[in-house]
């Protein structure tokens, strides 16, 4: 056992009543168990709950590419029992404590996490630990979980208008990256798994070495490291090599156009642009962006597309950065009557707006204070600091960008903004999709 | 600094130490340790001279305050107006004397706050350092709206076009009946159609304003970052000036208990699942002493958790649905308990059933101590976990003092949770969930379950109602009259309309209309030339949208994807509807035609005519009995969602060169438009280029 860093101030000990609104920092403690797990606790005494997570480096991008969404169905086995949990018991042990769980699963990692009184703390490292250690699943329960995977993927993707860009736009804008398939996958690889996919898959990821558990709430450090110790500390570290893609995408230099026949009642445009990875310096200005063309009423988007030439009833641009690479997305649905040339000429024309003037001075101010807010709301609950300690460490081993990534957005300048807008948001470098209804399909 | 890290290593290693010879049996479940105790956070309440009471829940972990504004005035009959009220709420933001929307929103976004207005009044976030520009334009919103014609106008087209999209959703359709059904002749029973929200004017609004809008009856709760005196002094400052004034009070009798179970169906047509909702009105007031206990045995019956009833029979053991849930909701005025799900055609009748096997349990069957407990807990659990977060604080204090609960109330809360016995559970429930006070409203296809679900009235009728619950007259089946043929129903008609020797000598016919779609005007040009071509061109502004052309031969589309040819199916179908008038070559075309029934449409009495195309194509056309004249087609379009009819009405038949032609030709289902026909000009030799 080893301590990687402590935050541990003077503040923290000092009563809470002077800890004013100066900075709301995030006090926390870390640290790595002998086998690898990495520990964040953090302590909040505001009301007697405890949050405990645990996240595994493990996401849609580590599936082999015949057994696509088994990161997302793994996910759902979890919940099926332990070696001394009996199917069907997980769910109900945390109701008949007074608690709350879930899970959920994305490209790069798999969340799960207990809401508990305080005093049911060691139920949910209990619990956890259950299932890091010796998770048990029967052949009802892998084949009742096929079922139901299968009509999640019918639900959230076929059958729900323009659910199916995240498939569209995916494999046509990564040829390479696993970032290719979605995260729910294709149902046929999940109905083809076998028992050897599923011990394998759980030895390889499901070790402690793969992940971070995070503790918070109204907790005692001393006591929590023990129960800590006591379920997690004998757990073996896996001995199986970690498959992570190192796979790089090449950089496109040809616009990739398509047609989406699709169940909607409204046309539509996607549009996915390549941009870098999360925590980058370019990333971070990708956001800001993606903020100046459609964050509130007052944007770009929504003053120009929607309010003044009413071509568009909505308009969004929303960024996507992943662990390995990142996408720019934007979506508009058109008025009724309107062209989709029309629209997305008009999108662009916004676009090359921000190439070609700097944004003033008081859309910079009013992006920045847009971030400031934004980031003292993403921690305003216990359960989504758990959340963001956790994914911060997981990504860039720097659980303190709960602290400090506010800066680095706050450091981005008006040339950064015009230099990404230049560098990423070329035609060249995204993918236009428009959907229309299958009716008009011939 | 260092010196605590050392401490904390030290204190550490002692615990490896102290662990790692401790055996652990894991198959032993941890024991809770002693209950916490969770606490209600504190509030404070003061109140300005205007009488605009103000509460206060001191919150300094995060450098924001919230402030939500509720004008509490009592509902009022609305009737040919309904939705004035909302509208003024949600108006609120689109202008003051001195701003303008774009200004209003612009001000909100540059601080990076949040502001929205609505039929309760106005709630928002915002940093506390910018707390005086955010509550500058909150205060502005809310004393001087200017309510912009402009505006009034953009907001109702959305609110009709929003309407029309949900007009086939079953959800939208059963809670527009269950309103309707259970609160008759009370505000709560009202609901907003498009008539409604055309009749909505300026002047309505600012009556509404001037009216109801008066700090006297309203509350501003403020939740933060702010101290006592900084919450008064900007109370006074931001809200000070706003004048007190005498408002109306309305009182409104609960409505009558519902006595015997009656059964509502909601005709959707090929709907191929039945949306149930079993619901009634109940006299639960907020703070009443049966809320707690009724609350439990609701929870028991229909909550999310998966050990409760409804989902464990419905889902779990018959599969019948994705979820079924039941609410119980008490109201100062009048209450509502609603079951709900959504379960396939073929089981709408056992589903029915095992909703009212599971309701009649809980008044006659003891809930075990088990199961009481597990309740307890996970009500307790949901309580205790709302009550991080001090905006639950601050709601707790506001219906402390509009409702004047004593003092202690969501303090003792889980004490009166702990405190309900099995028979409490079995007593409110034989009171709060009554099948015998129940109105079944099932929403699906009434001729594949209308009448299984009779057994379940207590007289032995369905009613039937439309989408904004208005009575539809059960179809009285209505006989063919003897004699009549499909053949003599095409012969009427092709009479009505001017007679064959007329329609004969037709070459060609261009046909004009125009139809609003979203606000913009959409021009559509149809031409016909014997012996069957047809073009048709969609424009708006000018500019031509899509063209479709049939020489009799090739047909071809062309729209913003480029041109595309139609064939197979598509073209043959083109090759029958691009006849002038088919109706008088059907034997030549091939077309199948039978007379199905006698029906109506509106207060028409209607022949039904089944006509199928060479490639199977079906639909129904509707002659009227008495003139004879084309009252509606209807076709069924199957897509993968479901199926879906789509219906062409066709009215306001003018003579043009002494043929008759409808005007007006309303479009429902998958699209809905109003088509005016513009003009229709007959033989001006058109060239064979146009196709």
């Amino acid at each position: 056992m080893k301590i990687r860093t402590l935050l541990l101030t003077l503040c923290l000990l000092a009563s809470t009543n002077i800890m004013f609104a100066q900075a709301n920092k995030i006090e926390f403690e870390e640290y790595d168990l002998d086998n690898g797990l990495h520990v964040i606790l953090h302590q909040d005494k505001s009301s007697p709950l405890a949050v405990v997570t645990i996240t595994y480096h493990v996401g849609s991008k580590n599936e082999r590419p015949e057994r696509t969404g088994f990161a997302h169905f793994f996910e759902h086995l979890m919940f099926e029992g332990s070696k001394n949990i009996s199917r069907g018991e997980y769910p109900k042990i945390v109701d008949r404590a007074g608690g709350t769980l879930n899970a959920n699963t994305t490209w790069d990692r798999t969340y799960f996490y207990e809401i508990l009184p305080a005093n049911e703390l060691e139920l949910g490292l209990w619990l956890e630990s259950e299932r890091l250690l010796h998770l048990n699943v029967d052949s009802i329960g892998v084949a009742t979980q096929k079922k139901v995977v299968t009509e999640e993927i019918k639900q959230r993707e076929d059958n729900q208008p323009y659910m199916s860009f995240q498939r569209e736009i995916g494999k046509r804008a990564f040829k390479v990256h696993p970032y290719r398939w979605t995260v729910l996958g294709k149902a046929e690889h999940i109905m083809a798994a076998t028992d050897s996919d599923y011990k394998n898959f759980y030895d390889e990821f499901y070790v402690p070495n793969n992940a971070v558990l995070t503790v918070v709430g109204d907790i005692d450090f001393d006591e929590t490291k023990k129960l800590i110790e006591k379920y997690y500390g004998s757990i073996p570290r896996g001995d199986k090599e970690i498959y992570r893609p190192n796979l790089v995408e090449p950089i496109k230099h040809q616009e990739v156009r398509d047609t989406i026949y699709d169940n909607v009642q409204l046309p539509a445009i996607f549009q996915a642009y390549h941009t870098p990875k999360a925590g980058t310096k370019d990333s971070y200005a990708v956001e800001m962006l993606a903020t100046l063309l459609s964050g509130g009423e007052s944007s770009r988007f929504y003053t120009q597309l929607v309010d003044k030439k009413q071509l568009a009833i909505q308009a969004q641009s929303f960024p996507l950065p992943y662990e390995d690479a990142g996408l720019a997305l934007t979506f508009a649905l058109p008025n009724m009557g309107v062209e989709l040339q029309d629209l997305e000429a008009a999108m662009d024309a916004e676009i090359e707006r921000v190439q070609n003037e700097l944004i003033s001075d008081k859309e910079l101010q009013k992006l920045k204070n847009q971030f400031e807010a934004n980031h003292v709301s993403s921690n305003a609950n216990l359960d989504t600091r758990a959340y963001n300690l956790a994914i911060n460490y997981l990504f860039h081993k720097d659980a303190n960008l709960i602290n400090t990534e506010i800066k680095e957005y706050l450091a981005v300048t008006k040339e950064d903004i015009m230099r990404v807008a230049k560098k990423y948001f070329r035609k060249d470098n995204r993918v236009v999709l428009y959907y229309l209804p299958k009716l008009q399909q011939k | 600094m260092k010196k605590i890290k050392s401490i904390i290593l030290l204190v550490l290693v002692l615990f490896v130490s102290s662990t790692i010879n401790a055996q652990l049996d894991r198959s032993i479940q941890p024991k809770p340790g002693p209950a916490p105790e969770f606490k209600i956070g504190k509030h404070k309440t003061f109140t300005l001279k205007n009488g605009l009471k103000v509460i206060l829940v001191e919150n300094h972990k995060l450098p924001r305050v919230s402030f939500q504004l509720t004008i509490d005035a009592d509902p009022i009959f609305e009737k040919e107006i309904a939705g004035t009220a909302n509208f003024t709420g949600s108006l609120l933001k689109s202008g003051t004397s001195s701003k303008s929307k774009v200004e209003i929103d612009e001000a909100v976004d540059f601080i990076g706050a949040k502001l929205s207005t609505g039929l309760n009044g106005i709630s928002g976030l915002t940093l506390t350092k910018h707390k005086d520009e955010f509550l500058s334009v909150f205060s502005d919103v809310l004393l001087n709206p200017s309510f912009p014609e402009a505006e009034i106008e953009k907001t109702k087209k959305q609110a009709i076009s929003a309407m029309n999209s949900s007009k086939t959703d079953p959800k939208f359709i059963s809670a527009n009946v269950s309103q309707k059904l259970c609160f008759d002749n009370h505000p709560y029973g009202e609901i907003e159609t498009e008539e409604t929200i055309n009749n909505i004017t300026r002047e309505g609004i600012l009556n509404y304003y001037n009216k109801f809008y008066k700090p006297n009856i309203s509350y501003l709760v403020i939740v933060g970052d702010i101290t006592l005196r900084q919450a008064k002094k900007d109370a006074k400052k931001y809200f000070g000036a706003w004048e007190r004034g005498s408002v109306d009070k309305f009182e409104y009798q609960v409505p009558n208990k519902n006595i015997g179970t009656r059964v509502a169906v909601v005709h959707k047509e090929g709907a191929v699942q039945s949306y149930i909702n079993i619901t009634y009105p109940v006299n639960l007031k907020v703070g009443d002493k049966n809320v707690i206990p009724a609350l439990l045995a609701n929870s028991v019956l229909g909550s999310g958790v998966f050990s409760a009833r409804l989902i464990s029979n419905l889902r779990e053991d018959k599969g019948y649905t994705y979820g079924a849930y039941s609410d119980l909701t008490p109201d100062p005025l009048v209450g509502k308990f609603s079951a709900s799900a959504q379960v396939a055609t073929g089981v709408t009748d056992d589903a029915v059933n095992q909703f009212l096997i599971e309701m009649n349990r809980m008044g006659n069957e003891i809930v075990d101590n088990k199961t009481l407990k597990l309740f307890k807990t996970v009500s307790g659990g949901a309580f205790a976990r709302s009550l991080v977060k001090p905006e639950t604080v601050a709601s707790f204090a506001l219906n402390s003092i509009k409702y004047s609960l004593p003092d202690d109330y969501y303090k003792s809360y889980f004490e009166k949770i702990d405190a309900v016995t099995s028979e409490q559970i079995m007593s409110v429930s034989k009171k709060y969930i009554d099948p015998n006070q129940a109105i079944i409203i099932v929403v699906g296809d009434k001729n594949k379950i209308a009448e299984s679900l009779k057994k379940y009235s207590a007289t032995g009728k369905v009613e039937f109602y439309d989408a904004y619950g208005n009575t539809v007259k059960e179809d009285e089946k209505i006989a063919i009259p003897e004699g009549m043929t499909a053949d003599l129903v095409i012969e009427k008609y092709i009479k009505a309309v001017g007679g064959k020797e007329k329609l004969e000598k037709i070459q060609d016919v261009t046909m004009e209309a125009s139809a609003n779609m979203g606000g913009m005007t959409i021009k559509q040009t149809i031409y016909k030339k014997a012996p069957n071509k047809f073009a048709m061109i969609m424009s708006m502004n000018g500019n031509v949208m899509m063209k479709q052309a049939f020489n009799g031969k090739r047909a071809i589309m062309k729209g913003f994807q480029g041109e595309q040819e139609i064939v197979g199916d598509d073209l043959e179908n083109l090759k029958v509807e691009a006849v002038i008038n088919p109706e008088l070559k059907y034997a030549e075309l091939n077309v199948k035609f039978t007379l199905e029934s006698v029906e109506k449409v509106g207060d028409k009495k209607a022949y039904k005519l089944k006509v199928v195309n060479p490639t199977g194509k079906t639909v129904y056309d509707y002659y009227d009995m008495e003139s004879g004249l084309k009252l509606k087609t209807k076709e069924t379009i199957v897509a993968p969602q479901g199926e879906f009819s789509q219906t062409h009405t066709y009215k306001d038949y003018k003579e043009i060169e002494g043929l008759l032609y409808p005007h007006i030709i309303k479009i429902t289902g998958v699209q809905n438009m109003e088509l005016k026909i513009d003009s229709v000009s007959i033989n001006k030799d058109l060239s064979d280029e146009l196709f």
